[in-house]
């Protein structure tokens, strides 16, 4: 275990050392988990259309029965026209879908990669 | 090819930290039903789809009399290449434009995403004609194969709206930190929330590799850079002046430039020490010089040869090709509008100590 790790560990260094990504804007993703999806299904109560980033707030079931509102972070609104969104595309009070990376620190709040509208049209978000 | 092979890197990368990864479970409740992107390539923790589609092409109206015109109306999704024929060439992910054929034309429409495109047509008859066929004026075959402009004094004409940052990365050529130089590296804190969320300025080059798009103005003697992300701009005199002296630090440094056949090189130099560069940061000593080629019409190789005799053992490249998006306008980017509070997402341990 011990020895894989180190040569994981060993081959990551040397990758980077090639390889680093461009920078993100604004913030590092890295407090999200983006390599475990999670997916939400919720009513919108709220979109936040602004730079740096569009945040939807969606009204999720929990597992007790009750509601917990989530705040579900979205690309600059100049990236979403680019990919063919416009301020009126989620609106209060729909039901819509969202994949992206949870917080890793239990926060109700998710980096989305894709939105999936009630009739359901996928964006990338 | 190039662009493939870096998009292998980062898979590779990606799965590669996927696999050494140990201990991250996911903190939420389970996922209501498998994500909608699962089994998909992934682009630094971002999925490469879903694919460009078609959302809307309508022509208002679709019948018309001679000598009459008709606007054409579009949207697509997810797609980063969108063009039409007829010699109206690449357009934004949602417009419209008006259109005078002298014959019934039909406009064919194309919205190319990362995995995966949509073509659809529309035609606008006009009475009393009979069809004509697509133009074969190579111009408006290929709007993507177009000659690269020169400006009038002779030079390549850079100016155009490009973006590095999403659709290719940078490459690190030779960094080596100088011994003793780790105090430089940026703490777990600052690495994990990235220090661009105070909305300060990114410096240079990161300024380049944001992912929202650039605009260079190109004039005789001058050329200018205008940043959408965080709304900055550099004004790069290329008329032969030095540096001046005793510079006030600033994040983005003051730029001369002078062309070296039909690159453009631009020295930077008078930086404080607020920004970083491949997770270290850098002292007031910070000097680069940037490489700016146009390859094509819609390419641009970026290079900026990054120094700093207190950080790192010798100079080193940062690089990344660029695309060019004649379709796009800058826009207005206004970080502290709605900036969030990312410390309370932070799980470093000491964050969590704080707690």
């Amino acid at each position: 275990m011990i020895r894989k790790s180190a040569t994981c560990f060993l081959i990551a260094l040397a990758a980077i050392a090639v390889f680093v990504p461009a920078a993100l804007a604004h913030h590092s993703t890295a407090m999200y988990d983006m390599e475990h999806p999670s997916t939400f299904k919720g009513t919108v109560t709220r979109v936040e259309w602004t730079n740096p980033h569009a945040y939807i707030y969606l009204n999720v079931k929990n597992d007790k029965g009750g509601v917990d509102e989530w705040a579900m972070e979205i690309n600059s609104p100049n990236f979403l026209h680019h990919n063919g969104w416009t301020s009126n595309t989620v609106r209060p009070g729909d039901v819509i879908t969202v994949t992206g990376g949870a917080a890793k620190s239990g926060a109700r709040t998710m980096r989305c990669t894709s939105v999936t509208l009630a009739d359901g049209t996928v964006l990338r978000s | 090819m190039l662009v493939v092979n870096r998009f292998a890197m980062i898979a590779a990368l990606a799965a590669l930290v996927t696999t050494c990864a140990v201990g991250q479970q996911p903190t939420q409740n389970a996922p209501a039903e498998p994500p909608a992107d699962a089994g998909r390539p992934r682009f630094g923790g971002f999925p490469m789809g879903p694919p460009g589609k078609i959302m809307e092409l309508k022509a208002e109206p679709s019948v018309i009399g001679p000598g009459q015109s008709a606007i054409i109306r579009w949207r697509a999704i997810n797609a980063d290449d969108i063009y039409f024929d007829q010699c109206l060439g690449i357009v934004p992910a949602i417009g419209k434009v008006v259109v005078s054929p002298a014959a019934t034309s039909t406009y064919t429409f194309t919205a190319k995403g990362r995995a995966g495109g949509d073509q659809k047509s529309v035609t606008i008859t006009v009475v009393g004609t009979n069809p004509i066929p697509p133009s074969t004026d190579p111009g408006c075959v290929d709007p993507h194969n177009q000659p690269i402009p020169q400006a009038s004094d002779g030079h390549p004409d850079l100016s155009g709206v490009y973006i590095a940052g999403f659709n290719f990365s940078a490459m690190n050529r030779g960094a080596e930190v100088k011994p003793g130089a780790e105090k430089y590296k940026l703490t777990e804190k600052e690495t994990e929330i990235g220090i661009g969320v105070t909305c300060t300025p990114p410096g240079v080059p990161a300024a380049t590799f944001q992912p929202y798009p650039m605009q260079i103005i190109q004039k005789p003697g001058l050329v200018v850079i205008l940043y959408e992300a965080y709304g900055i701009f550099r004004v790069i005199p290329t008329d032969g002046r030095l540096h001046p002296d005793d510079l006030d630090p600033t994040y983005m440094g003051n730029s001369v430039g002078h062309w070296e056949g039909d690159t453009l090189v631009v020295d930077v130099t008078g930086f404080n020490d607020k920004t970083e560069i491949a997770n270290y940061h850098h002292t007031t000593a910070y000097h680069v010089v940037e490489r700016y080629h146009r390859v094509s019409y819609e390419e641009l190789d970026y290079d900026a040869t990054i120094d700093d005799p207190n950080v790192f053992a010798k100079p080193w490249v940062q690089s990344a090709k660029m695309r060019l998006h004649p379709e796009w306008q800058i826009q207005e980017y206004v970080c502290e509008q709605n900036n969030k509070n990312y410390q309370d997402l932070l799980i470093t341990k000491d964050a969590k100590k704080k707690k």
